[in-house]
């Protein structure tokens, strides 16, 4: 019993699927040799036929036309002949497509959903500001002055010990002395 | 390249979030503390410039916190002039990377400047590429002795102008980008073939790639990641100077997690 309840539940998933409508627009993140191109999808349906461009904003480029679309049983393939451009992939039941984006002879993995992508999709990493002492002190007679020296961290010894400083400089300095090293 | 530590990676572009980006890897071995000062000269323009302990001669496992209570920690008062990048308040950005080594020779009527010497001379003095260019012009640069060079220079400024200076047959050479952005890796650019530096070179191809697929439109945030792509074991800092808001974004030491954020120069 349990088994036909379950067959009944994918079954009615399954024509839901394969009964959604896909026109709008489709946005993914093309991972290319370390940065993310973010592009997108839109698709009109007009009648029983679909038709489709893809706009990649950080190229500039918007509205290529796609010269080959077809959706059938929640499975998309499109095509842009110019740009020797082959995508294909599967919807699932949380309204994503899983696929692979093949161009020139490179196959990317790509998915694409109708949620916007952020612009910026490179991780933001921890971010901490520093500022240098920049308070004046007495002036030496020579007008050479160090003024502060703050250590930001300790380095692994990994690679070498020591620091990273930050040291404000005032006046006008001589340069390197040769006969001070 | 017979130096294989000198791997260090610089560009410049004009991105429509952040104006001028200008990157850098500074790339070698066991340098010990690094050192980034703040300079502000009384005859020229205020600067933050990267420099490395040991070449003020401190050893590597040495607190320079301590050092500089001592008679020893005088030869702090040079770290400004042992600059191998740098911003000045303007938003000229100098900058060295190694190449072969190049002969130079000294003239009696011009003066010779050690390479560090000489981005700190283009901080203090320069605002743009084309002073920065009549700068260099009074001076011979030298590394490890007076007769040899090996490196080269780039510079760039707030307009997005930038030029790499290689100093060969004892004059300055002068190369302009022929898109809106520039890559100087290790190898001389003066002649040299935009395919072939491709070639000759990993992270200038890398860098260049991605700067076509872009048209040079790279935040501060996808200059950082460009960096870590290009990244090597020895790369020691990696900064963002972005002239337009007078800003530096720097990592060390590949934390690439952690980034240190200056402003207001």
């Amino acid at each position: 019993m349990k088994r036909i309840v379950l067959m009944a539940i994918a079954t009615i998933l399954s024509v839901s699927i394969y009964a959604q409508d896909i026109s709008g627009k489709w946005n993914g993140v093309l991972k290319v040799e370390g940065t993310d191109l973010g592009l997108s999808i839109n698709i009109t349906k007009t009648g029983d036929d679909l038709s489709a461009s893809m706009d990649v904003p950080k190229q500039g480029a918007k509205g290529i036309p796609v010269s080959f679309i077809i959706y059938e049983n929640s499975i998309l393939k499109f095509e842009i002949s110019d740009a020797d451009i082959k995508y294909e992939a599967t919807l699932d039941e949380e309204n994503t497509f899983f696929g692979t984006f093949k161009q020139g002879g490179q196959s990317i993995p790509l998915s694409l959903t109708k949620e916007e992508v952020e612009k910026d999709n490179v991780p933001r990493p921890l971010e901490i500001d520093v500022s240098f002492a920049k308070i004046r002190g007495n002036d030496t007679d020579d007008e050479k002055t160090l003024e502060s020296i703050v250590k930001v961290r300790d380095i692994s010894e990994q690679y070498a010990t020591g620091g990273l400083y930050l040291m404000t400089h005032y006046g006008n300095l001589d340069g390197p002395n040769l006969a001070l090293l | 390249m017979d130096q294989t530590w000198r791997f260090c990676s610089i560009f410049s572009t004009t991105s429509q979030e952040n104006g001028v980006v200008v990157g850098r890897n500074w790339d070698n071995q066991n340098v010990g503390s690094i050192i980034v000062s703040h300079y502000e000269p009384d005859n020229g323009y205020a600067s933050v410039s990267f420099s490395r302990a040991i070449d003020m001669g401190f050893p590597m496992n040495v607190g320079l916190d301590d050092m500089a209570k001592t008679p020893y920690g005088e030869k702090l008062l040079v770290a400004p002039f042992y600059a191998y990048d740098g911003m000045n308040e303007h938003g000229l950005c100098a900058m060295v990377t190694g190449i072969n080594s190049v002969k130079v020779s000294p003239k009696e009527d011009q003066e010779s400047l050690f390479i560090g010497y000489i981005v700190r001379k283009l901080l203090d003095h320069s605002k743009t590429v084309d002073e920065a260019i009549m700068l260099v012009g009074n001076y011979i640069p030298f590394d490890l002795s007076l007769t040899q060079i090996n490196c080269h220079f780039f510079v760039s400024d707030a307009s997005g102008k930038s030029v790499i200076l290689e100093y060969q047959d004892n004059e300055w050479k002068k190369s302009y980008p022929t898109k809106n952005w520039q890559v100087m890796t290790n190898n001389v650019i003066k002649d040299v073939p935009d395919t072939q530096l491709r070639k000759k070179c990993w992270r200038y191809g890398t860098i260049s790639g991605l700067l076509d697929k872009t048209n040079g439109d790279v935040n501060r945030n996808e200059g950082m990641e460009l960096l870590k792509n290009v990244s090597q074991d020895g790369t020691t800092w990696s900064v963002i100077y972005l002239p337009n808001s007078n800003e530096i974004y720097f990592s060390v030491y590949q934390s690439w997690d952690k980034i240190y954020h200056i402003q207001d120069l």
